[in-house]
């Protein structure tokens, strides 16, 4: 009780700390902000044109901070494996009801369609908006709508495992191939072609390198969907 | 070679654990082993060939992202491959009687940590900075509550929580440092941070204070310390004190000295340094819990390594680096001859020691403490009294007199544990300790004795470290 008191006032100060924060932090950015400096976004804007990618927060995400992503690629990977560990023991399905018939015909009609989209979102990250993240969690939400309409189903945990290795493994043995050929950590090393711009295959390593974040992220929510649903309730 | 493998094996490793799981039981065990100790031999390959290098990662800075090679960047690198490896090898003999539930996932979190501890201390890049320290956090998290017991589950969620929080901190600062400077790499935002308005400059520093101050264990946001340490798992808790703590140490002190190099908030940053060790001592006093006396103990020491850093010049600096290593060692040696002594009596209350009968055991523990408290021919001393000294040079007397009362006090509950252990007569049966387990406690007590007995031989590299570190390299 003590525990879950001290808890739960340390949660609330939490809060109130950050919501004076967000207040003050609101006001000062207000008050006087200067435009006219050069920021790195700019410089960043600037260099673009040079990789030859339609989209440019892509390239920012994937290539100019590419390492950054790599990094929030390993946060989502301890978190999902930090799910599984504190809710592993239990194999039993939270959802006791079973589904009605609307969302069970209803899921089977849609799952094909999301998938379709999120694959398409995925590839195409590097044309249009979206991309490796907004693609993976499209298909780790189809994965959702599957588990919640049919109990009973089991999600084939070897393959969303394999795809999950591949994906990450993949992701730094580029990175690597980078400093082997050119000393320079997940360096562009298919040198894109700028006249090549807004095609399905531009960009060098860029598209490639989205499209395994989009199946790293698509497993690993997966996972972390499906050790949610199968928590028991007696812990 | 580059620098940039660091974080790039380990990750790589992680990844790959389902692959390595196929080639048997062991071989995820042994491969984390294998790949520490090429990072050590990476991390010695680097101090011989330059100890000075850029590592650029996908375009160059100040717009991309880069790892500064620094021969006081490169100590911390060392020290934390090789603290890690030592570990490493500790459990793989301590493995066969009470190894980890899911040990494959323990050594994934292990390196996790390790890369980001390294990249934490390489990175010259803010936001890069961030997102270390939430890749070390959250592996951090998940191992204190690894043993899922309820007070390891408390240990994490206090430990989830703090961190959101000071995460909150940090990312607030990052944000107004690139609204207003308009650049995340660490060498242009200290050229012109000091041109910023002062409220906005304060503003910063008390979002970073805050940020890293619940990491670095200062006074008022150390409260969860000794819960985590009470929680977490014997072993854990040496990469804790040894690894952790000391990544974001370096981090926080890096910062401030790129950002304000004159010293603007040197004399706060000492008061708060010496009262938190003050603090610390006093509260580990009535600890009857070994984990919660020695997270106390820990506390006191990162406050000296605070204090002697906040003196912000270079013969402090030195003395802070020397205390680093000599607390690093010495935890170690602890938790490790706890971990042995908890698997054996199965609890940690000091009366504990009363029964423990291996005069080995408690030769290492009493080297540790002595060298943790400062007595003269361990390693210990060497760093305290330069902290003394240089706090002298700047005729600091209250400080000293608050650090020397603490030591007093310090030593009344080591000389507590001493007494349980050698003066008891009722004693267990014989403690077994494997060879494996003796020789790296060995190994650790007497790297206290020659750093105790021979500073010489690491003080002219520690002085150029502090040298580096003061002059903001990056």
């Amino acid at each position: 009780m003590s525990i879950k008191r001290s808890l739960s006032t340390l949660t609330l100060s939490g809060f109130t700390l950050s919501a004076l924060l967000i207040l003050s932090f609101i006001n000062i950015l207000l008050q006087n902000v200067a435009t006219n400096i050069e920021r790195a976004g700019d410089g960043l804007l600037k260099l673009n044109s040079s990789e030859g990618v339609a989209n440019v927060v892509t390239t920012v995400v994937v290539y100019f901070r590419g390492f950054d992503t790599l990094g929030e690629i390993a946060v989502l990977f301890i978190a999902s494996l930090g799910v599984g560990l504190m809710l592993e023991r239990n194999t039993e399905c939270t959802i006791k009801v079973q589904s009605n018939f609307m969302l069970q015909s209803a899921s089977k009609l849609l799952f094909p369609i999301i998938i379709i989209f999120g694959l398409y979102v995925m590839i195409y990250g590097h044309l249009s908006p979206g991309g490796g993240f907004q693609g993976g969690v499209l298909v780790a939400s189809a994965v959702l709508l599957l588990l919640i309409s049919n109990k009973d189903l089991e999600v084939p945990h070897a393959v969303i495992s394999a795809l999950e290795t591949l994906a990450g493994v993949s992701y730094v043995l580029i990175g690597l191939m980078g400093l082997l050929l050119s000393d320079v950590f997940l360096f562009n090393f298919l040198s894109p072609n700028i006249a090549d711009f807004g095609l399905l295959l531009s960009g060098g390593i860029i598209p490639i390198v989205y499209i395994i974040v989009g199946i790293k992220v698509g497993s690993e929510m997966g996972f972390i969907v499906q050790n949610l649903l199968k928590r028991s309730d007696d812990v | 070679m580059s620098s940039v493998l660091f974080v790039a094996l380990p990750l790589l490793f992680g990844f790959s654990t389902p692959i390595l799981g196929y080639f048997g039981k062991n071989a995820v065990a042994y491969v984390s082993t294998l790949m520490q100790l090429f990072l050590l031999y990476l991390g010695f390959d680097l101090l011989l060939n330059e100890g000075f290098s850029i590592e650029l990662i996908s375009i160059a800075p100040p717009l991309g992202i880069s790892f500064v090679v620094t021969k006081v960047s490169l100590l911390f690198v060392l020290l934390f491959t090789s603290v890690m490896t030592l570990f490493s090898l500790y459990y793989l003999s301590y493995r066969s009687e009470k190894p980890y539930r899911d040990e494959s996932k323990f050594f994934i979190l292990i390196n996790m940590l390790l890369a980001a501890s390294i990249g934490l201390v390489l990175s010259s890049d803010i936001f890069n900075i961030y997102v270390f320290f939430e890749i070390a956090g959250i592996s951090a998290y998940i191992l204190s509550a690894y043993e899922k017991s309820s007070s390891a589950l408390e240990a994490g969620i206090k430990y989830l929580i703090t961190g959101a929080v000071a995460s909150i901190f940090l990312i607030f600062a990052i944000v107004l440092i690139y609204i207003y400077i308009g650049s995340l790499n660490l060498g242009i935002i200290a050229q012109h941070f000091e041109l910023l308005p002062f409220q906005i400059k304060l503003l910063i520093s008390i979002l970073l204070l805050i940020g890293f101050g619940f990491k670095v264990e200062i006074f008022p946001l150390n409260f969860w310390v000794s819960d985590v340490y009470q929680g977490s798992s014997t072993l854990v808790n040496a990469l804790f004190s040894a690894i952790v703590v000391k990544a974001y140490l370096f981090v926080f002190f890096h910062l401030l000295y790129l950002f304000l190099p004159h010293g603007e908030f040197s004399l706060f940053l000492i008061y708060l340094g010496a009262f938190s060790m003050l603090a610390a001592e006093v509260a580990g006093l009535r600890q009857s819990h070994l984990k919660r006396l020695f997270a106390y103990s820990s506390l006191g020491q990162v406050a000296l390594v605070f204090t002697a850093f906040a003196l912000q010049n270079t013969q402090a600096i030195q003395a802070a680096l020397f205390i680093v290593l000599a607390h690093s060692v010495a935890k170690m040696g602890i938790f490790f001859a706890l971990a042995l002594i908890e698997k054996e009596h199965e609890s940690m209350e000091s009366e504990t020691l009363k029964s423990l009968n291996s005069p080995f055991l408690r030769v290492i523990l009493l080297i540790s403490m002595l060298s943790l408290l400062g007595i003269p021919l361990f390693a210990g001393f060497v760093g305290k009294l330069l902290v003394l000294k240089s706090l002298a040079l700047e005729g600091m007397l209250p400080i000293i007199m608050m650090i020397i009362l603490a030591s007093l006090i310090e030593a009344v509950y080591y000389f507590k544990l001493a007494g349980y252990m050698f003066t008891s007569d009722k004693r267990r049966d014989v403690l077994k300790v494997t060879w494996a387990h003796k020789t790296i406690l060995a190994f650790l007590s007497l790297l206290l004795l020659i750093i105790g007995m021979a500073p010489f031989l690491l003080s002219e590299y520690l002085f150029e470290a502090s040298k580096l570190m003061l002059g903001g390299v990056s």
